[in-house]
């Protein structure tokens, strides 16, 4: 059922990890500590894939580890651009804003918009558990119960995820539950439509278009 | 309290929302696609 203990206590490390950072966030922490924490998670299962002899989990280890150089540089802009317009760096203050940081932080937005597929492994940028090539990446080697965990966890992402684009409204909940909405219509359209690219491509694309619009965002909310 | 109730209650529910959206969303993938898709509640069970 298990390919060794130290894989198995790392794939429900990852899940308690994720749990942990998407409690943090939904109770208005440090956003910085949420996106450290959610590293966090992500190096488990990373670790976790190289630690088995198979090809494909070493393979969606390197690819989840790309990714991560992917989509993190955007969410760090993204938290010290909220900083830059709140004057804090917790969740609580941009939650409870009084206008909709959408407003302040639309290029932020979208770069969030861009980098949300990477995290989410959604086509075109799902390298890390591309079915076809890799069979699922890092999650091959997991069975029963812990991969149960493991599957969990990856639902855990969509509410993190979701709770990120709701940051983006403020106090204003009706505007929130429009952003997610669009962006579950966004991801599915977009992963429907959609071929793989590869890896370089990804972070080609995400460390110039994504974390550039995000850069630009945030100059505009440091010179304004 | 109350401010406390609805983050506290979405933490503890997180694993049952993520699960629902994602049954949710191969509905929708499915009817992307021209198909009926899997029930709703199959991730979950």
């Amino acid at each position: 059922m298990i390919v060794h203990s130290a894989h198995a206590f790392l794939g429900i490390m990852h899940f308690v990890s994720l749990w942990f950072a998407l409690a943090v966030l939904l109770l208005g922490g440090d956003l910085i500590l949420v996106i450290f924490l959610h590293l966090l998670s992500t190096s488990l299962i990373i670790l976790a894939g190289f630690s088995t002899r198979s090809i494909f989990s070493h393979l969606g280890a390197n690819r989840t580890a790309i990714s991560i150089l992917a989509y993190e540089p955007v969410l760090i802009i993204i938290a010290v651009s909220i900083f830059m317009l709140t004057g804090s760096f917790d969740a609580s203050a941009a939650f409870n804003w009084d206008q909709p940081l959408l407003y302040k932080m639309p290029l932020a937005f979208i770069a969030l918009l861009l980098v949300l597929p990477i995290k989410l492994k959604k086509s075109p940028f799902d390298v890390a558990e591309a079915h076809q090539e890799v069979t699922g990446g890092v999650e091959i080697e997991f069975s029963g119960i812990f991969f149960e965990a493991v599957y969990t966890a990856k639902w855990l992402d969509y509410v993190f995820c979701y709770t990120l684009v709701f940051l983006f409204a403020g106090n204003n909940i009706l505007l929130g539950i429009g952003l997610m909405v669009f962006t579950f219509f966004y991801l599915n359209a977009l992963d429907n439509s959609s071929a793989r690219v590869n890896y370089k491509q990804m972070l080609r694309f995400s460390l110039t278009v994504s974390f550039s619009l995000a850069f630009i965002n945030l100059l505009i909310n440091i010179f304004t | 309290m109350n401010d406390l109730l609805i983050p506290v209650l979405l933490i503890l529910l997180a694993p049952l929302i993520g699960g629902l959206v994602y049954g949710f969303e191969r509905i929708i993938k499915a009817r992307m696609q021209r198909r009926i898709g899997p029930p709703f509640i199959t991730t979950l069970l």
